[in-house]
């Protein structure tokens, strides 16, 4: 027998007492006019402004309190009664004097990373609160250091995975150069050359959802073999190849991840460069290079390593 | 705080829905209901029809609670592929021992699916739990042809759960946006920022 009606009682006395309206609120939040601001010199005058909108179809919502670290208060008690589709808009301000507070105050955000790229993350979220319920909504300020070093002059050569996954003729002519073993699998043919190019970090070809190590294997065997061919093609090589390849052949994700952001540097780098003389570029085919893609990828069974 | 007396019927329905095993969940879970995103074993959360509150003391049967986080307003994604890092649940400070689920991918695509995060038994009448969800970097998205990393490197998801309001239902639902969370930085690669509701 079911628990029936355990409940029931509930519901009695709720027959004598009043119930709460449905409300239900979104908020939208921008930092100078955008979800992401960058900021590249300081000090920075940052304006936030968060919007809380009633999207009940029928009833008002009453906004109990709203929050956001940057408000001063942090948090206001309010009893706000927006409308069917009305909304109230919330601006502050907030200047970051130099690219280290923006740091410290990423740290103390709690950012699971606040530094990407040499540029420090900041993401700010406000809230907006019903009886029963919260939206809440986030924006990032993006910090540059005040001196970015330049990058290292191209070493030669390179084009992009998006290159090399729609030019047929050329991604025919880097796999003519052999199969291309990559650790976890090997790609002994044009359709398995471009299936990898265009395989989805995603989902396997089943529609089976990867795991973190198969989107990360993913994500780094793109860039590695973008990174081969270019070798091939034009003579730009790399060390990061047989490292890239080494840790494709394992389950440290933590190596893996590591090496996706450098190899992608390394592939986008001489991407303004001119093909060398004699190089066959062929037209951008990307419908058929997809028709001929065959994603050479499956479960493997394996799992991200400590 | 407005409250207001509804119809008859709506309170016709609670009844019924009282009757299928609606408040928080004991040891012996209700089953799924209809027009809800069908919620994977051991629970399935049961139709939002109102705001009432229930007692969470009335019964002496253990309470629990579960987390979940569903995707919503999907654009068109086929996919957005997210592992789950941490789930941490305090209340006064103190960390509330928690029943993780076996979930660690999550397809957010799925609108019939509020992913289960874990299980944690009802703080005490009165009290906040404060809620720490962390998604493990890199994501991925999929959409028609095209297919790319979703960056999820960002401030943890965090939320003040009253025990009265986790009492209600049972759980407490992270409804992620993916219209206005996921942004497309180029054509392989993407942010997420989450726009979302709590619901309980």
């Amino acid at each position: 027998m079911r628990q029936a009606c355990r409940w029931a009682g509930v519901a009695a006395i709720m027959l004598a007492a009043p119930l709460a309206r449905a409300h239900e609120l979104v908020c939208e939040k921008t930092v100078n006019g955008a979800a992401v601001a960058e900021v590249d010199s300081y000090p920075a005058t940052l304006t936030f402004q968060a919007t809380v909108r009633n999207v009940h179809p029928t009833d008002v919502s009453i906004v109990e309190w709203v929050s956001d670290r940057f408000m001063d208060p942090p948090r206001l008690e309010l009893d706000l009664a927006l409308p069917v589709g009305g909304s109230r808009t919330f601006e502050y301000g907030l200047t970051i004097a130099s690219y280290e507070e923006c740091v410290a105050l990423a740290g103390e955000a709690g950012m699971s990373c606040s530094t990407a790229g040499g540029c420090a993350r900041l993401d700010n979220r406000f809230a907006a609160g019903w009886d029963q319920g919260e939206a809440q909504c986030t924006a990032r300020v993006v910090c540059k250091p005040p001196a970015i070093p330049p990058p290292p002059p191209p070493s030669g050569a390179t084009r992009t995975l998006g290159f090399w996954k729609t030019h047929v003729d050329a991604a025919t002519a880097c796999i003519a150069g052999g199969p291309i073993d990559l650790g976890f699998v090997t790609l002994d043919s044009l359709e398995d050359l471009l299936g990898l190019l265009w395989s989805s970090p995603a989902r396997y070809p089943s529609g089976d959802p990867r795991d973190a190590l198969g989107r990360f294997r993913v994500l780094l065997a793109h860039q590695t073999a973008t990174a081969i061919c270019n070798t091939r093609a034009f003579g730009t090589t790399t060390p990061l190849v047989a490292e890239a390849v080494s840790a494709l052949g394992g389950t440290a994700c933590g190596d893996i991840k590591g090496l996706v952001d450098d190899l992608t540097a390394f592939n986008e780098q001489g991407d303004a460069l001119p093909f060398p003389d004699g190089f066959v570029v062929g037209p951008a085919q990307p419908v058929d290079a997809r028709q001929i893609a065959v994603d050479p990828t499956s479960p493997t069974g394996e799992s991200c390593s400590p | 705080m407005t409250r207001t007396l509804e119809s008859g019927l709506l309170l016709l329905s609670l009844a019924a829905i009282a009757c299928g095993g609606t408040g928080p969940k004991s040891n012996a879970a209700p089953p799924g209901a209809p027009g809800q995103p069908a919620i994977e074993s051991p629970t399935t959360p049961p139709p939002d029809v109102s705001n009432s509150t229930t007692d969470p003391t009335a019964s002496t049967e253990p309470q629990l609670a579960s987390l979940r986080l569903l995707g919503v307003a999907n654009p068109g994604f086929d996919a957005v592929v997210l592992d789950l890092a941490e789930v941490s649940i305090e209340v006064d400070g103190a960390p509330l021992a928690i029943d993780l689920s076996r979930v660690t991918t999550m397809d957010l695509t799925r609108a019939d699916q509020a992913w289960d995060l874990g299980t944690f038994a009802l703080p005490p009448p009165g009290t906040v739990a404060h809620v720490r969800i962390v998604l493990d970097d890199v994501g991925a998205w999929e959409e028609g042809a095209e297919a790319g990393a979703l960056d999820v490197c960002g401030l943890p998801i965090e939320f003040d759960a009253p025990a009265e309001w986790l009492a209600l239902r049972g759980h407490a639902v992270v409804h992620l946006d993916l219209s206005r969370s996921i942004l497309k930085v180029d054509a392989q690669d993407a942010i997420l920022l989450p726009q979302l509701q709590v619901r309980y």
